[in-house]
């Protein structure tokens, strides 16, 4: 019986990573959109997580890479560059006072303006049907227990990882994994049923 | 239900081992739910039905998971191939601004010769920012088409004042453009040869010999020729020509190319048919991916926090209005957030006819994002304002979104913007929904119809029976119609409750559409 679907793990600097992060720390600023552009649609990602609104999810990006770029000289390398990123992230999805701008959009539940994104096929309907469901439980989530979901689950992280990025233990990592699990299978219920 | 469902006490074990690899969970054998090795585990597998369904359904969870995040992203508006570049660009060009080299100002401004007398220099300063609003504003402006012809005679008359020499003496940090190999006596016209030159001799290094000898026109020159009305079409073209030769991005000078031309393009006019073609035709270039990269990098960078929307930014603003692209579009609505007043310069922009389509629905999804973001509802007539003097275009789009459209706010809106028309056409599509039974509907409907010109209200109450209707009494009564004077003196209005009646919100519409109903029919 396989007991594992993904091997968690830490993420990993690749020697390009570690060139770029290089010459961005040493001043070559023109280094920093190759160094930062193969994590982009996992911010992305997790930003959304954390972010009905499209262009909040993207403003969240946007002002986790002004501030990691701010802060970039100070990027020791002790964690992955991703979790580190990633924590930046989750922190700014924390208070979101500081980068916010204007007020929210409706969300879409509450507005039945056709949107953009309608280019999905009709065997799609039963998956829409979960996926909406899913977003819909992972709202009711704490902050924590959805960034430690996400990362576990999206990106492979293992407790340490996740740990790094939520700045707690591993164990309190693993906590937050479990409850938030826990809840959102409780909330979807036979939507996951085969 | 899953409330009726049996539980066990080692399921976030299982799960904690099974899917999260934890093999050494202390604290929760500490608390009796771990399991000594694999081989526990297994066994409590096989035997406990319950933490096999809660495997097979976290197993979905996180599949589900995984598959939502690749599916958001993937629909996330423009993450598909070039548009996920430009996005990324986007993101990266603010957080990397602040190292950059400081943004130059205008172009126009810095051109003055510095030898000149002090006076003279001003004056010249002065014609050139002259130069600048004119040409920026004019053809977009609030004002009527007509106002465009004063300011491309200040163009002109700055482009007079700067003569080639005096250019070509300047110490201004902005170097003129690499010199024409074909073009050396005067700032003629480029020709389609002199664009090869220009390739060519782009990628050798200028010495400052050839620049002060060779009078070559400027970028600036060059986008002043693309704009001009005086012009040939011939000439505007090959103007442009060279400015796109300017702006590869293996060119030396391209990004001053590109402002160049972005300008230009914001200061095209449409007066005539002619212009507007080729004005459209213009634009065409600009939906290259390399060019529409920048240009939504350009947008993008307004979007940098604090940033203030100058000359240059709206003439990025204006010429992506223009455009009419998807991505385009989608950045002017992200832009329109960091910057309400963009919106009246996207609308400005889209009174220029040259956009074939989709610039109804850009206008509606401005409003949308921008009611959206407001805790109460704002002053419609804001918003109807955008919708002035714009192509009729614009409002045939608005009349086909009607019956699809879902959202009864959006609706409303639509309604709304459809009283900007000057079209019998849409006076008619109006008075189909002001029978709607939707009050929202048919209010807006009515509030719309009241402010469309007088003529076409004339025709209406000459055609149409009046008495049954109230909302078009009340339509008509605030379009001050003569047919509707002796049923507002019969109201016998406050000031106060008059000034509601001609200048009253959507909000006050339908108790003053009441009296027209109760109180109406006095006059006959
Ligand atoms: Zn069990």
């Amino acid at each position: 019986m396989d007991l594992r679907v993904t091997e968690p793990g830490q993420p990993k600097s690749s020697d390009s990573e570690r060139h770029w992060l290089q010459r961005c720390q040493a001043g070559d600023a023109a280094a920093f959109q190759p160094l930062l552009r193969p994590h982009l649609a996992a911010l992305l990602a997790l930003a959304k997580r954390h972010c009905r609104d499209p262009h909040w999810a993207e403003d969240l990006v946007q002002e986790t890479l002004v501030r990691a770029f701010r802060n970039l000289p100070s990027f020791r390398g002790e964690s992955a560059l991703r979790t580190w990123l990633f924590r930046i992230l989750v922190r700014l999805a924390s208070e979101p006072e500081r980068w916010r701008r204007g007020k929210p959009a409706e969300s879409l539940g509450d507005l039945d303006v056709p949107d953009h994104f309608e280019l999905r096929a009709e065997h799609d309907a039963i998956a829409r049907e979960l996926q909406d469901r899913l977003d819909e439980a992972m709202e009711r989530l704490t902050l924590r227990q959805r960034t430690a979901l996400h990362l576990r689950a999206v990106e492979g992280f293992d407790y340490e990882a996740i740990g790094g990025v939520l700045a707690c233990t591993a164990v309190a990592a693993r906590m937050h994994v479990l409850e938030a699990r826990r809840k959102v299978m409780a909330r979807l219920k036979e939507h996951l049923e085969p | 239900m899953s409330s009726l469902r049996p539980t066990c006490n080692k399921t976030d074990a299982v799960l904690a081992h099974c899917l999260d690899g934890d093999l050494d969970s202390d604290d929760l054998l500490e608390h009796g739910y771990g399991f000594a090795c694999g081989e526990t585990l297994q066994a409590h597998l096989r035997e406990c039905a319950v933490c096999r369904s809660a495997l097979q359904r976290a197993r979905r969870l996180d599949a589900a998971l995984a598959t939502a995040a690749g599916i958001d992203v993937a629909r996330h508006p423009g993450q598909v191939g070039a548009g996920w570049a430009q996005l990324t660009d986007r993101w990266l060009a603010p957080a990397t601004a602040a190292s950059a080299e400081p943004v130059e100002p205008p172009l126009e401004l810095t051109t003055a010769p510095s030898t000149l007398p002090l006076q003279h220099r001003g004056l010249l300063l002065a014609a050139a920012a002259l130069a600048v609003v004119g040409a920026m504003f004019g053809p977009w402006a609030l004002a009527t088409r007509a106002a465009a012809t004063p300011s491309s005679h200040s163009v002109a008359t700055a482009t007079a004042t700067t003569t080639p020499a005096a250019e070509a003496q300047a110490t201004s940090p902005i170097p003129s453009p690499q010199p024409l190999r074909a073009a050396t006596s005067t700032m003629a016209v480029p020709t389609p040869s002199a664009n090869v030159a220009t390739f060519h001799v782009a990628s050798r290094p200028s010495t400052a010999a050839t620049r002060t000898k060779v009078a070559t026109p400027s970028w600036r020159e060059l986008g002043v020729q693309v704009a001009s009305s005086h012009a040939t079409p011939t000439e505007r073209m090959a103007a442009q020509q060279t400015l796109l030769a300017g702006c590869r991005a293996t060119a030396p000078d391209s990004p001053r190319a590109f402002r160049a031309l972005v300008e230009a393009l914001a200061a095209a006019g449409d007066h005539d048919l002619k212009s507007r073609h080729l004005h459209a035709a213009m634009l065409q270039p600009l939906r290259d991916g390399e060019l529409l990269r920048q240009l939504g990098a350009s947008l993008g960078a307004l979007d940098a926090a604090g940033q203030r929307l100058g000359c240059n930014e709206l003439a990025v603003v204006v010429v992506a209005a223009r455009l009419g692209e998807a991505s385009t579009d989608r950045a002017l609505r992200r832009l329109a957030r960091r910057h309400p007043d963009a919106v009246d310069a996207i609308a400005a922009a889209l009174r220029c006819d040259v956009r074939s389509h989709g610039g109804g629905r850009l206008l509606l999804d401005l409003w949308d994002d921008v009611q959206s973001r407001r805790s109460a509802p704002g002053d419609e007539r804001v918003a109807m304002a955008w919708f002035r003097q714009q192509p009729p275009s614009v409002f045939t789009e608005l009349a086909a979104e009607l019956p699809t459209c879902r959202s009864t706010e959006r609706r409303v809106r639509c309604l709304l913007a459809l009283g900007a028309s000057d079209d019998a056409a849409m006076a008619a599509v109006l008075r189909t929904h002001m029978r709607s039974s939707h009050h929202a509907e048919s209010h807006a409907a009515a509030l719309a119809l009241a402010h469309l010109p007088v003529r076409l209200l004339a025709d209406i109450a000459s055609q149409e029976e009046l008495d049954g209707e109230y909302l078009l009494r009340a339509a008509l009564a605030r379009a001050d119609v003569a047919v509707a004077r002796p049923w507002i003196a019969a109201l016998d209005l406050r000031a106060g409750d008059r000034h509601r009646l001609r200048h009253g919100t959507l909000a006050d519409f339908p108790e003053v559409a009441l009296w027209f109903r109760d109180r109406g029919l006095l006059g006959d």
